[in-house]
């Protein structure tokens, strides 16, 4: 059963959806990391689960129980927001102690919770300090102590992660998924960086423009992005979307892509799908190979511009009309303005209706 | 090219050095003559020949320049005027301060006086205090307000009240909303997040408005000229009475000008390192 549960929300700010029938499910123990873009909607739909902000409609359910009109505090819900909230005014210790204080339990009590989540955290040598000396991860530890502390029944965290620099970032994300299964709390996650969500989440979902477009395994998301936004969002570096013309020949699909013509086999099942005579054709700049010496199904090119993309180097090659972006080898050298001759793996390249922009599966 | 770089430093040290001297030698002149005596209150040098404490002591002893004066130099002493003028000051900032914190609050949070509200506290501000002044005077005059210590504060904390909103908003603002959320999910209602979350962090923005304020309410001259006369005389219309039958007396008008200036630089003093610790919002960006 869902442990949370967000039926049919929807948010509108003026004219504009912030956010449109959202369904979304949390199993207990589970972390759901949500990914979108800056104002996809993904603080919104978090202040709507906290509390912070009603819904125009819907419904949110915690434990089955409709807990859309309660308020805030009653819900048993933390969050650590993109901001995290640590006073500057008073030390580690007092910020973390702060939400027990509120509720006013003895001071042994606090003390005594206060410790034990500072070493769950790893930051006990940060207690006495004020924030102006905490680096950026103790800054976020502080946070999700204070979060934590109350003992949530489920932690909300908003982007916690984006103003760290990317290699803590990296760490961050793999300490904090570690940090959730070891107390086994149940966690809504956001990240505007999909990979990251990818990393953080057991189930991701993908929310663009105020809708869920997809929701499911960080596997399923990966292989399988079921429109062509969310292809486009997911892949990293961006992947070269061109259009193509589809044509079927007896068991074969010939896609043309200006001089370019690749083809598939496919199977008689997926024959059943109708074959557009047009679709947009997604292909990732691993799946583009790029080689010095013409063979069968590579064509020459011509490289543009070599760039380069943390430790790899990408190449932008046209073939006439074509340009394709491409993962170069590490033991190859290119030079902008050589000759080189590419092929595409046809089996990784994925197609998406031009109308609709839904993915066409046919192999 | 050396000489050109040359030239363009020493002219900036000069402009510089007038700049200084512009603002530090009415300053020293003012120093100086508070120990200056009767005889070399307008001479043209700045050491006196023969320095005196007589300016100080006449202050809370008038009689001493009887002789010297004549009976229309004996202004009252100083001692009323200076605890009017702490009272007043402090009540009046007080007021402005605690009112413009709830105001700012309201205007930054919940957008209370709508957009144009908070600007136009600003009103009475466009136009020069003079306009006002008689209107005032009238006023206070059918409601029993003049030469009162109430009635000052209530004109005082009015006035300056729009600096404690506008300085306190900015604190306020800068304040993430998200940090009152914080708080309101870990159970504390609107006025615990006031008290427990936004008052402690906006203390630096709390010093430098009442510090401001309390320097505007201990420097005012004309309202206090117009609307105290006995009772509720403050120190800068006390400085005004030092007039005797042969002139100005400058020996006590500048000696009072040193004693009322003592309070304002303790209280920056003081001030100093709360705004120095307070600026430093810990924030990682």
């Amino acid at each position: 059963m869902a442990f949370l549960e967000i039926k049919s929300v929807s948010k509108k700010y003026g004219e504009k959806y912030a956010l449109r029938d959202i369904n979304l499910s949390v199993r207990k123990g589970e972390i759901l990391a949500i990914a979108g873009p800056p104002g996809a909607g993904k603080t919104t739909l978090l202040k709507i689960i906290a509390g912070l902000i009603p819904p125009d409609s819907g419904h949110i359910y915690l434990e089955g129980e409709d807990i859309t009109d309660k308020p805030p505090h009653l819900r048993g819900i933390s969050m650590v927001f993109e901001i995290p909230p640590v006073y500057p005014d008073r030390t580690g210790y007092d910020n973390i102690a702060f939400p027990l204080k509120l509720k006013k339990l003895p001071p042994d009590e606090i003390r005594r919770r206060v410790y034990e989540i500072a070493e769950l955290l790893g930051i006990t040598h940060i207690l006495d300090r004020k924030p102006s000396t905490f680096s950026g991860g103790e800054y976020q530890r502080v946070a999700l102590a204070r979060a934590l502390i109350t003992n949530p029944s489920v932690l909300l965290l908003d982007e916690p992660l984006k103003s760290l620099d990317a290699k803590i970032r990296e760490q961050m994300s793999i300490w904090l998924k570690q940090l959730q299964e070891k107390i086994g709390i149940t966690a809504v996650y956001t990240s505007h960086d999909p990979l990251e969500a990818l990393t953080v989440g057991s189930k991701v979902a993908i929310l663009l423009g105020g809708e869920v477009r997809q929701l499911g395994s960080p596997l399923d998301i990966l292989r399988d992005p079921v429109d062509l936004d969310v292809n486009n969002y997911v892949n990293i570096p961006a992947p070269t979307v061109i259009e193509g013309r589809l044509e079927l020949e007896e068991d074969k699909v010939k896609i043309q892509l200006d001089n370019i013509v690749v083809e598939k086999k496919i199977t008689a099942a997926s024959g059943e799908t109708p074959i557009p005579e047009k679709a947009y054709v997604s292909i990732r700049p691993a799946d583009v190979k790029v080689s010095k010496e013409p063979g069968p199904g590579r064509y020459p090119g011509r490289v543009e511009m070599v760039q380069y993309l943390g430790a790899r180097m990408l190449a932008v090659i046209s073939a006439d009309n074509t340009t394709l972006r491409t993962i170069v080898p590490r033991d190859m050298q290119l030079n902008e303005g050589e000759t080189v001759y590419v092929s595409i793996d046809v089996d990784k390249v994925k197609l998406y209706d031009m109308k609709t922009r839904k993915r066409i599966v046919l192999w | 090219m050396r000489t050109r770089q040359l030239l363009l430093r020493s002219l900036r040290y000069i402009l510089i050095g007038v700049f200084v001297l512009w603002i530090l030698v009415p300053v020293a002149w003012v120093v100086t003559l508070a120990f200056k005596s009767y005889a070399e209150w307008r001479v043209s040098y700045f050491i006196p020949k023969k320095p005196t404490l007589d300016n100080f002591i006449v202050l809370f002893k008038p009689e001493v320049f009887t002789g010297v004066m004549g009976a229309t130099a004996i202004v009252e002493p100083v001692t009323k005027p200076l605890i009017n003028s702490i009272l007043i000051s402090a009540f009046s900032t007080i007021l402005a301060v605690i009112i413009g914190f709830f105001t700012a609050y309201g205007a930054s949070r919940y957008n209370t006086p709508g957009p144009f509200g908070i600007f136009f506290t600003l009103l009475t501000r466009m136009l020069p205090p003079a306009t006002f002044v008689t209107p005032i005077m009238v006023y206070y005059s059918s409601l029993n307000l003049l030469d009162q210590h109430f009635g000052l504060i209530v004109l005082y904390s009015s006035v300056t009240v729009t600096y404690g909103i506008w300085i306190l908003k900015g604190f306020i603002d800068a304040i993430p909303v998200e940090w009152e959320e914080a708080a309101m999910l870990e159970g504390a209602s609107p006025t615990r997040v006031l008290f427990k979350v936004v008052l402690p962090l906006a203390r630096p923005g709390l010093v430098v408005s009442a510090l401001f304020i309390f320097l505007l309410n201990w420097t005012e001259l004309l309202f206090a000229l117009v609307l105290t006369n006995i009772n509720a005389v403050t120190l800068p219309v006390h400085i005004s009475k030092y007039v005797g039958a042969v002139g100005q007396l400058y020996g006590p008008q500048a000696a009072l000008a040193l004693v009322g200036s003592i309070i304002p630089v303790v209280i920056g003093y003081l001030i100093q390192k709360h705004l120095v610790t307070g600026f430093t919002f810990g924030m990682v960006r």
